[in-house]
């Protein structure tokens, strides 16, 4: 049934217009993505002003190519100037930066680019078959699992992804706060206002997300690069790309395939977890793919394994994490959230009942995804070079263009100076807040699922008539109640026992 | 670190006048269910909690740490880049009303890659004057999207 819906929705594809947009979202989200310390969340949230004048489902295509084109874009900067462009990317410093020193920087990327393709594969195929599982499942869904399920989505992502889980629950109220903005969705009468007139129909998401990402990229590069001239280091010179050995051959992928399928499942599984993500899924690749080398030395040297494991992961966990977003309306990351706020502006209605009465659509952007996925296979294999070499013409115009971008992304949703001006003082928020590493996806995240948090909470209560027991006593919101306790008690008991990872153990 | 407990206290003040705003607001509803100000009093409450532990833990921090002597990289000039920046952006948002987002836009690129990126002039305006057409070509024509012109509409 699934594969028939698959195929429908391929058939809607089947239009110049919608594949000229995935490409361009394909291509814009590489650059984007490729740019140093913009990441996808960033990208999704730059280039999300895009959308609005396309219809729904060109728009839909278009977000899902920026999603895996920034994605892939990250792992540019890693390899080739061992700048990751976000957490995710990290890993792929380990070995794919030696492989440049080494002078494989073409063979490093058209490895990586092979290696996300089939990993992006497995993902998509896992999104087909079970979304319509999961979307069945919550069906049963009623008020009370909805707030349990949200606010383990939150405190998952405040928590398992960075250091200190102090700084993300700060940056998660932040979220909520900014939520409650506005008119009040059950009593409706405004709060938060402060008298602002332009407040009172809330804070729109892509004012937050290109304030708190865009804006503060730029003001964190400039510090950055006036840093980096005060060292008078130039780590970020052009290297040139030899064209020799830029694709592996069969043999080569042969050798790497377990590494790719391993990660491919690694990246897929984590991925459908809310806060675990790519991140911790290319962490978790690496380190099997390390476990089980018979040469674990040469790992952090330019291994192939090292590299391709953690690269399948990555883009194998997109298909996980639009799982839950396109069965139960609830992301799981900072760039789900906005793809959430990205549906609900386009005019669906996420949540179980979205592939039931969107199905057409969402179906011919799940085929959007494989779509985008095959184009970013082309693009990242043919214009590799290409690529960086326009990364780096970019570079010194870099700060002022993102600036202007986000200007002008966020004037034209509403036509509203005053929306700059709330993106600007966000901005300037963010840049301390990552200044001093706050996490900054929980406050995306908790902007929008924040509404939906406080109106099952209180819908819940209007239910058992404020017996707060309603959320212990049946059976699915008490496990995800349990879960939540544990997410925050996790932290206590991986210092009593000692458990946390030394950092060394990645090191190369 | 000190910077970062300047940041913090801010931050409480910040969420602080957040709080005084939930206190204008009911509680509890007279039939006993919760009103609009129940979420955000809660809420600000906790923030102020959890950022008051954050500053506890600076201080303990900067107590234990002996004070290390931060490499400086002329910081004055960044930040006077990023100021630069932020006023450069507050003053487009003033001027787009007038001379529309296309030239400001062009403008905003023009003065910040030659103070902030310190480029040529000419460089700097060949990059603007084109990514400004670009804008306006993919706005007009690409996406059927009007820009505002101000006096020049």
């Amino acid at each position: 049934m699934e594969l028939q819906f698959l195929m429908e929705g391929f058939v809607s594809l089947l239009n110049p217009q919608v594949i000229m947009w995935c490409l361009v979202g394909v291509t814009l989200g590489t650059l984007v993505g490729a740019l140093p310390g913009l990441g996808p969340t960033a990208g999704v949230a730059l280039l999300l002003p895009l959308c609005f004048s396309l219809d729904t489902l060109e728009a839909l295509v278009l977000l899902m190519g920026i999603y895996q084109g920034t994605m892939y874009g990250g792992r540019m900067s890693s390899i080739l100037v061992n700048v990751p462009g976000e957490a995710s990317a990290v890993v792929t410093a380990f070995d794919g930066y030696p492989m440049t020193k080494k002078g494989k920087a073409g063979y490093a990327l058209a490895l990586s680019a092979i290696a996300s393709f089939i990993g992006g594969m497995i993902g998509f195929m896992g999104l087909v078959f079970l979304t319509p599982l999961v979307a069945d499942w919550a069906l049963i869904f009623s008020s009370p699992e909805y707030f349990a399920l949200i606010l383990f989505a939150l405190l998952a992502t405040s928590g398992l992804g960075d250091q200190s889980l102090l700084k993300g629950l700060i940056a998660m109220g932040l979220g909520l706060l900014l939520s409650m903005v506005g008119m009040d969705a059950i009593q409706g009468s405004q709060r938060l206002t402060f008298g602002l007139l332009g407040l009172w129909d809330g804070i729109e998401l892509v004012v937050v997300a290109v304030g708190i990402f865009g804006i503060s990229e730029v003001l964190v590069n400039i510090e950055s690069k006036g840093k980096r001239s005060g060292d008078g280091d130039s780590s970020d010179i052009a290297r040139k790309i030899p064209f020799k050995e830029l694709f592996p051959t069969i043999k080569q992928i042969i050798s790497n395939g377990w590494s790719i399928v391993r990660g491919a499942l690694t990246g897929f599984f984590v991925g459908t977890l809310p806060g675990a993500g790519a991140t911790v899924a290319t962490f978790l690749s690496y380190s099997t793919e390390k476990k089980l080398s018979k040469t674990p030395e040469q790992f952090g040297k330019g291994k192939d394994q090292g590299l391709s494991g953690p690269e399948s992961a990555n883009n194998a966990s997109i298909g996980g994490a639009l799982i839950p977003l396109f069965s139960m309306g609830i992301p799981g990351s900072g760039t789900g959230a906005i793809l959430l706020g990205a549906l609900i502006m386009l005019g669906l209605q996420p949540g179980p009942l979205m592939i039931e009465k969107s199905g057409d659509i969402i179906w011919a952007t799940i085929a959007g995804l494989m779509l985008a996925n095959v184009l970013l296979l082309i693009l990242n294999t043919a214009f590799v070079p290409g690529f960086a070499w326009l990364i780096e013409v970019v570079k010194p115009y870099l700060a002022p263009l993102i600036a202007a971008l986000c200007f002008i992304g966020v004037y034209m949703i509403n036509y509203s100076y005053f929306e700059v001006g709330l993106m600007l003082l966000l901005g300037v928020l963010g840049y301390f807040l990552k200044k001093f590493h706050f996490p900054l996806a929980p406050i995306v995240l908790a902007l929008v699922l924040g509404g939906m948090l406080e109106t099952n909470y209180r819908q819940s209560l209007l239910l058992s008539h404020n017996d707060f027991s309603i959320f212990f006593t049946r059976p699915i919101a008490l496990v995800f109640m349990l879960l939540t306790i544990f997410v925050l008690i996790f932290p206590i008991i991986k210092k009593v026992f000692k458990i946390e990872k030394k950092q060394n153990d990645l090191t190369y | 670190m000190k910077k970062e407990l300047i940041f913090a206290m801010f931050f409480f003040l910040f969420i602080f006048l957040f709080f005084l705003q939930s206190m204008t607001l009911p509680f509890m509803l007279p039939n006993g269910l919760l009103a609009s100000g129940f979420f955000p009093r809660i809420l600000t409450v906790l923030i102020l909690l959890l950022t008051l532990c954050y500053i506890v833990s600076l201080i303990r921090k900067m107590k234990k740490e002996k004070p290390v002597q931060e490499k400086k990289v002329n910081p004055r000039s960044i930040v006077s880049k990023q100021l630069f920046l932020v006023v450069a952006m507050a003053l487009a948002i003033f001027l787009g009303e007038y001379l529309g987002v296309t030239v400001t836009t062009g403008l905003f690129l023009l003065v910040t890659l030659v103070f902030i990126e310190k480029l040529s002039w000419l460089r700097s305006a060949i990059f603007s004057i084109s990514t400004s057409v670009s804008i306006y070509l993919i706005f007009e024509f690409a996406l059927n999207l009007n820009l505002p012109k101000g006096i020049f509409g």
